[in-house]
């Protein structure tokens, strides 16, 4: 039983096919200026970083936005804004729901705090866990995912950028 | 040893790669996690 559970993520393929996303795709459209393949390259990324995060639970892994990953934060918030889409997509490819869960103003001050403090150690401690999560997004993904997500689109999609297309 | 050589320039690309992106990135993306995927159960 727990183990049909813990082996409940679908594969790639199957997470990429979802049903009714040519809503959620022209959602994204509304609140932000882009092209349809814009926005459907964008889906298409982020169902790839949703099924990856499914996925890097089952290795106790919790996978984290930063600021490279922001258009995807994007569409992944444009995509909960139908939550029966969402819920329905969550529930049928992984099993589960996939929570958003934002970084409050307070943990954020905390981080900074602790930043001030001792830099080293907490420079140490990010470059441990950013490493791990780029390894961990190029043997699921590859080379290409990686460049795309932390080279491309916080180029192409800066956050000055994303605030200019802004609807 | 074609294995071999192919497994080293694999790890040797990956190992690039991520080094590449990690000197781009300044420590201000640790202060700015916007969201974390979870599930609550």
């Amino acid at each position: 039983m727990i183990a049909t559970q813990l082996a409940s993520t679908c594969s790639l393929e199957e997470a990429l096919d979802c049903e009714n996303q040519h809503e959620v795709i022209e959602g994204f459209m509304t609140r932000y200026n882009v092209s349809q393949a814009e926005a459907e390259e964008i889906f298409e990324e982020t169902k790839k970083w949703l099924w990856l995060a499914a996925k890097s639970e089952e290795s106790g892994l919790a996978l984290s936005i930063d600021k490279p990953l922001l258009v995807i934060d994007e569409m992944w918030h444009n995509f909960i804004l139908y939550t029966k889409y969402y819920q329905n997509y969550c529930l049928n490819k992984f099993n589960k729901f996939i929570h958003h869960l934002p970084t409050s103003k307070s943990n954020k001050e905390a981080h900074q705090m602790k930043m001030d403090e001792n830099p080293t150690i907490e420079i140490s401690k990010w470059e441990k866990t950013y490493r791990k999560q780029l390894s961990y997004i190029y043997d699921e993904l590859g080379a290409e995912t990686v460049m795309k997500w932390h080279e491309e689109f916080p180029t192409k999609y800066s956050t000055s950028y994303l605030n200019t297309i802004k609807k | 040893m074609n294995t071999s050589t192919t497994t080293q320039s694999q790890n040797i690309s990956k190992e690039s790669l991520l080094n590449t992106i990690m000197s781009k990135q300044s420590v201000n993306a640790a202060v700015c996690l916007s969201c974390v995927a979870g599930n609550n159960d």
